[in-house]
């Protein structure tokens, strides 16, 4: 497999690591981390940045009782074994294993779980992240199908987890690039285009932060 | 109000010191831990009193946040982070998850569907402690106004656009300055190899 060749933003992954980003997008950006050991490095890296700022920070006093609070509670608090990893897959997207923490997200999502049809051979699984108007979906595209021409009025997030799609040139768009299996594509707001699924169609996760806009093709 | 006077009467740990406090506290020592609260919490509380928590809210959280550091101490992987930056993810992530709710999504290191990097990519402790050090260095040289963002960026419950807004900069300084001093930070940690 090769690796990514779309990551995310830098800014993405400074928010990603200081908490700033949100869950439905982190989502996206975690499960990009799991395809992609260089955004891994960045991600660590990011956190020792955070370490050492903590690090430097002028301490703060304590009430006198603060240790000595936590210390009596340590005793009732069990440590915990390392958590075991979930190898659950689920018959949601055909069998598609895909890596943590997408696929725990996956495994508790309600059963059944209904498919939308966003358009023809595009469907959509609504994952119930984050409030309103952000829309966390599974989107399943069939071969060659695709997304008309449109806008969106803000940030969209999309993660590719089997097959691949590519922005082609359109009405209002030049062509784009292609996104293959762990590639992270974050539009901006008021970014404008055009997506085809490959030959084998294509399994996305993808955050929109704002609606979309279908703009007629000419 | 009466404070704790420990940390300013003990020295503070150096990075691989406080990296070995935390591997002794994963095997149930108190008195590691009590060395590790002596540094790290009454800096915690600062993390969130500079994010706008309430100095009481903050004391309670810090002590939520110790004692999640005593529970998952055994999780803690010396050659893949320093004490520093392992603490300020747990206190990170209990703040996504007191204050906002959320849960943070993470990967899971032993997930045989992670995509492994090159092992020779692999650092050992000792490399990543020389790097924790390199880093600490590197920040101190960084202009003044580039770590100021970091810093706001980092200690913040909100985005760099948020920071850009009450600073009253545009929000394309402030992203500038974010990556002009990420790339001078990873230059530092380059050149030092």
């Amino acid at each position: 497999m090769t690796p990514p060749r779309h990551h995310p933003p830098e800014t993405l992954l400074l928010e990603y690591a200081t908490g700033a980003l949100r869950e439905a997008q982190s989502l996206a950006v975690a499960t990009h981390l799991a395809y992609c050991p260089d955004c891994r490095r960045q991600a660590a890296l990011l956190d020792e940045v955070g370490g050492a700022l903590l690090d430097a920070l002028p301490p703060e006093p304590l009430p006198q009782d603060a240790l000595a609070a936590v210390v009596a509670r340590l005793d009732d608090v069990l440590a915990e074994p390392a958590p075991e990893t979930r190898t659950t897959t689920t018959g949601l997207v055909g069998g598609l294993l895909v890596p943590e923490p997408l696929r725990g997200y996956l495994a508790r999502l309600p059963q059944p779980s209904c498919w939308i049809d966003l358009t023809s051979g595009v469907e959509a699984l609504h994952m119930a992240l984050g409030k309103e108007p952000v829309v966390a979906e599974i989107l399943k595209m069939a071969p060659g199908s695709s997304l008309p021409v449109h806008r969106h009025t803000d940030q969209e997030l999309i993660l590719t987890l089997q097959g691949a799609f590519s922005e082609e040139a359109g009405p209002h768009s030049a062509k784009g690039g292609c996104y293959g299996v762990g590639d992270l594509g974050e539009f901006e707001g008021g970014s404008t285009h055009t997506v085809v699924a490959g030959k084998d169609g294509c399994v996305c996760y993808r955050v929109l932060a704002g609606p979309v806009e279908r703009l007629a093709g000419d | 109000m009466t404070t704790a006077r420990s940390s300013r009467e003990t020295p503070a740990p150096a990075p691989q010191a406080q990296d070995a406090l935390l591997v002794a506290t994963a095997t149930g020592d108190k008195a590691a831990f009590s060395g590790l609260f002596h540094h790290f919490a009454p800096r915690v509380k600062a993390l969130l009193i500079q994010a706008g928590t309430p100095s009481e809210v903050a004391d309670e959280i810090v002590q939520d946040v110790m004692l999640t550091v005593w529970r998952k101490a055994a999780e803690y992987d010396p050659s893949r982070a320093s004490a520093a930056a392992w603490i300020f993810t747990i206190a990170r992530n209990r703040r996504i998850d007191l204050l906002r709710h959320e849960r943070r999504p993470e990967i899971d290191p032993n997930d045989p569907e992670l995509r492994p990097g090159d092992p020779e990519d692999a650092e050992t402790a000792l490399q990543r402690a020389e790097i924790g050090v390199r880093l600490r260095n590197a920040i101190g040289t960084l202009p003044r106004e580039q770590e100021e963002a970091l810093a706001a960026t980092f200690f913040n419950d909100s985005s760099y656009g948020d920071y850009a807004a009450q600073s009253g900069l545009p929000l394309g300084t402030v992203k500038s300055r974010l990556r002009l001093a990420m790339a001078r930070l990873r230059s530092e940690l380059k050149e030092a190899h």
